[in-house]
Order: structure tokens, then sequence, then C-alpha cells
């Protein structure tokens, strides 16, 4: 008499197979799927094992390969029994099974079961060329349908160049694809039923373990913000419950970011040495123009007449709130632009120190809002407030005591409006923009058309002069150029 | 249905099948509930699978009116066959089938 073990997911073909043979004296053991199957055949060793092929978690064919491997069951008969005999007759199951038997109505099943393991004793070199029992299967073109399907989803993931693990509720792997295996560089059979946290260093084998267990209907992913160092890669692990009829399982999805990490970490290095470049850049730049201001200061002192210093000291510091931007820009971290705040503040302040001749100190009011400006609006900004400024100092404020200059700057939705506003002496009687010849005031005209805006100046219990521009104008413009 | 020559002709006792005629039933009315759930929420993947389940199960108890229902009625939600009747009007055949057989075993059992 036998011992035997049948594996199968139908409850009715397991209580067929547990009545028949134990009718005829054998010891039957039933289990409806392949994990527990081999959890039992530690303790149970059968004489024969009969294996069903489609069936969840662990497909019969793989299956068959975990058993065979097993030095326990060395002396163990493998027996297919299975419906899709009536799809491939000529299917070759000899590796993996010494008989098949096809599935066939419990009427007529009996004495082939008993004949075939009469047959198993005798000569299974025989029983695993052709498939029992054929002739009695009732059509079953359907099952082909299933088989496609299931082959057709292996081959899309074996595809997957993620690793794609399937497990049970005790954390068993029960399917793994080609990129899983790859990734373990482990056999697909040594993989197979092992449990997936025993992968795992124990650091992470504990977080996993907490993840499996409170997983929800929900997706869980870890190392996005954070990547997962594990083995000296970096991963990105998505979980995911599957939940179909009675059938529970989770799908882990394990994904090798090292080199993807490795991209980023050169691309952040280059941005830093690029950014290091670029304030170098910037640094040389303002020395040049403060070396082209030295240059200028040094010629001035040169000149005997007072309209030609006048002209080379303008210059000079034209020359020199250009340096300022550069200056505010290596100093910042950011390299793309410079707070006008805090470029005017210190623009004001050198101007009112160069023209600074009175005993009381011309005082100033700044109030604009936080603008950041790139260099296509800043420098011709910087260049417009300097003239503006130097003819307030210079010529407004002349023999003003408690002076006064007050610049605001209104910006909604992107329509800049800037006011400067001396309490000096005003305009001269009869003065047009339009007519006015001064080298200053032509640069603020021009100045203002590369902003895209317009400038005014007019008396308002003394000087007013008004720039509006678009900041979403000029910046179309820079990224167009 | 003669439950004894039924028994004979397979060659197990008559409680072993009538074992069989309850897990079939039983399984068969969870495969059942889980159909019209799934024709409900037009759910093909497990129609499909469900009714093979069915039609595998009806093929070895040799209650072969019902197996063919259950592969006309999958090969339906496949799309292999065409039909005017809706996956509805399909499962109430089976349904109606499945439950002359049902009680037609209960009586035996």
């Amino acid at each position: 008499m036998k011992k035997i073990l049948v594996v199968d997911n139908n409850p009715v073909m397991l209580e067929f197979m547990n009545e028949v043979l134990s009718q005829e004296g054998h010891t039957v053991q039933t289990i409806d799927n392949g994990v527990e199957a081999l959890e039992i055949s530690e303790t149970f060793i059968p004489d024969v094992i009969f294996v069903d092929l489609i069936m969840p978690y662990i497909d019969g064919k793989q299956l068959c390969r975990l058993l065979k491997r097993k030095k326990s069951l060395q002396n163990s008969r493998i027996v297919i029994i299975s419906a899709i005999a009536a799809e491939d007759p000529g299917f070759n199951f000899s590796e993996l099974a010494d008989a098949y038997l096809a599935k066939m109505p419990f009427r007529v099943m009996k004495p082939y079961i008993i004949n075939l393991l009469e047959k198993l004793d005798e000569d299974t070199h025989a029983l695993s060329k052709e498939i029992i029992g054929l002739d009695q299967i009732y059509n079953r073109d359907i099952t082909k349908e299933l088989l496609f399907s299931r082959q057709h989803l292996e081959v899309l993931l074996s595809s997957i160049t993620d690793a794609f693990f399937e497990l049970n509720q005790n954390n068993r792997v029960i399917y793994v694809n080609d990129a899983g295996v790859d990734f373990f560089g482990m056999t697909r059979e040594e993989l197979l039923t092992v449990n997936f946290l025993s992968l795992f260093s124990s650091e992470l084998s504990d977080k996993l373990q907490q993840i499996l267990h409170s997983i929800d209907e929900n997706e869980i992913e870890i190392g996005v913000d954070q990547p997962v160092f594990e083995n000296n890669k970096y991963l990105r692990l998505r979980f995911n419950r599957v939940s179909y009829k009675n059938y529970r399982s989770i799908i882990v999805v394990i994904q090798d970011i090292t080199s993807q990490k490795e991209v980023e970490r050169g691309v952040k290095d280059d941005l830093k040495e690029k950014e290091l470049l670029l304030k170098e850049v910037h640094h040389r730049v303002k020395n040049n123009l403060n070396v082209v201001a030295s240059l200028l200061n040094l010629q001035t002192t040169y000149l005997k007449d007072e309209p030609s210093k006048k002209h080379l000291t303008d210059s000079k510091n034209r020359v020199e709130s250009m340096a300022l931007i550069h200056e505010q820009l290596y100093q910042t971290e950011d390299l793309s632009g410079i707070f006008l705040d805090s470029y005017l503040n210190d623009l004001v302040a050198k101007l009112i120190d160069i023209y600074n001749t009175r005993s009381t100190p011309v005082k100033t009011i700044i109030n604009i809002p936080p603008l950041h400006l790139n260099l296509t609006v800043a420098v011709p900004l910087g260049l417009i407030i300097n003239e503006i400024i130097s003819n307030s100092l210079e010529h407004g404020l002349k023999g003003v005591e408690n002076g006064c200059i007050e610049i605001h700057i209104e910006d909604e939705f992107q329509l800049c409006h800037l006011t400067v506003h001396d309490n000096g002496s005003g305009l001269p009687k009869n003065f047009d923009l339009n007519k006015n010849e001064s080298l200053g005031l032509l640069l603020v005209s021009n100045l203002a058309r590369q902003l895209k805006g317009t400038f005014d100046l007019y008396n308002d219990n003394g000087t007013t002069a008004s720039l509006k521009f678009k900041l979403e104008d000029v910046e179309r413009e820079e990224s167009f150029q | 249905m003669d439950i004894q020559s039924k028994a004979d002709e397979i060659g197990i006792s008559v409680d072993a099948y009538k074992r069989l005629c309850s897990l079939f039933i039983n399984n068969t009315d969870k495969d059942l509930d889980l159909l019209s759930t799934a024709i409900t929420s037009n759910d093909i993947q497990i129609i499909s699978d469900t009714a093979h389940h069915i039609k595998g199960a009806a093929s070895n108890m040799e209650f072969e009116t019902m197996a063919d229902l259950a592969k006309e009625l999958q090969l339906l939600a496949q799309g292999q066959k065409k039909s005017d009747n809706s996956l509805l009007d399909h499962y109430n055949k089976l349904l109606r089938e499945y439950q002359s057989k049902k009680t037609e075993i209960e009586a035996h059992l």
C-alpha cells in the first residue's frame, strides 16, 4: 500500500481521489495548493504525488520542478492530473513527472487511477511517453484560451525589467519573474516558497514586515524620496494587495534605481561645478568693471575742465551700478537673478556717498515689494535708477536742506510701476523730455524702450520720474532670443 | 437520478458519492453567487474564470447540460461567440439548470 499526496484546487476532485485511493487501502493526504504541498512533504514522504496543473499560488509545473528537487522525495513518483491534456496531447511532461493522467468524468476515472498506480511500480519509462486517458476526456476547448492567456501573461511578466514577486499570506514567494531571479542571483526553485523577508538585511526586513502586515487596498511605495540602500544598490519598492475571488496575495515590485541615482548625482555635481564657474565669471566681470571705473576715476584727476570731469564721473557711476549687480549675483546662492530691494539699498547708498557734499545727508525712503529680477531686467533698470537718482542728487536737490528721495515700486499682475520722487526744486521751466539732449535722459529713454516700458518725468512738489513696464514682456522676449 | 447506480459506476460508496454531491453543490452555489456579482459589474475575467470552473466540475460529475451552458457563458464572456441574448440571460439559463439538478441531487442526500 502506498502513501499518496494529491494536490488540486478543486475540492470535489480532492474528495473523489481521497475516496478512491483510500478504498484501495492507500494512505492519502489532500492539499489544495502548492505552497502547503511543499510544507507537508517535509514530514509526509509520499510514494506517489498527484499534481493538478492549473492552481493558484504556485502552478503545477513549478510545483513538479520543486518536488523533483527535494532529496527526501527522490523515490516519490509524480503524476500530473489535469484537463490540459485535451488541448495539448503532445505536451512533453517527461521532465516534470513520471506520468500524466487526463482528468475525465469520475464514472470512468477509477480504473485508470488503479491501473496507473500498478504500472508506476513496473515501468515508469513507458508511462512518461504518453498521456493516459486522452480518449475519455470531455471536449474542453475553452481551457486552451485560459492557457494562452496564462502564457501570454507569463511572457509579459518575463519581459519586465523590474523584479516582480507575488507573496502568499505568510510572505512566502509564490511567483517570481525572470528579473526577480536575476535580482537575487538565485534560481527560481530556490526563491519559490522562501520567506520574502529573509532575502533582505534585518533592518530592511523589519521595515518590510511592518508594510506587509499593514498593507490594505492602497499601494505603498518606499524609496521615492529616500531611496532604500541594500547590497550596494538603490532600490524603490512598491507593494499592492491582490484580492480576486477568494484569492489573496501581495505583489511586490522592486526597481533597481542605482544607475538612475548615479546619473542624478553626476548631474548635481555638474550643476554645482557650473554654478561655481558662473559665480567666478560674475566675480571677474565685477572686478573688470571696477577696473574700468577706477581707470575713469584716474583719468578724471588728469582733467582740468569741470564739464569733462563730470562726464567721466557720470560714466564711472554707470559702470559701478552695473558692477554692483554682478557683485550681488556672485554673493547670493541664486545665480538666476538679484533681489531688487537689496540692490537698490546698496546702489542708493553708494550714490549718496558720492554726491554727499552737504551737512545734512539726503534722506531715502525705499518702498518696494520683494522682486527677484534676472539680468535682462536688472541691468537696464539699475542704470535707469542710477541716472534718475544721480540727477536728483546733482540737480534737483542742489542747495536743498532736508532733501529726500522716495523710491516706490508697485507690482500688480506683472505690471511694474517705478516712481522716484525728490523734494527738490523741480524741473526747469519749459522742460520737454522729448527735446532734452542730455546723455543721461537719452539713456533712460532708450533703456525704458528696452524694457518695453514707458518713461515720464514731471513736477510734483519736486520732481517725479515714472517708469511703467511689464515684467513678463521682458522675460518672454528674453526666452525668445 | 439513481444514487446507488451512480456510486457503483464510479466505484465508490453511496455515502462517498453523496459527499461529492454536497461538495459540488456547496462550491457551485458559491461560484454562481460570484458569477451573478461579476455579471452585474461586468467583470469579464471573473465571469470567464468562474464559468470555466463550473464547467470543469459539472463535467467530472457528468452533468453535461450544465457543463454545456457554463461553456457557452464562458465563450460569450470571452467574445468568442455571439448571441442575441445577454450574459444575464445565459446566466439565468445556467442557474435554472443547476437549480433543477440541485433539487434532484438534494432529494437523495
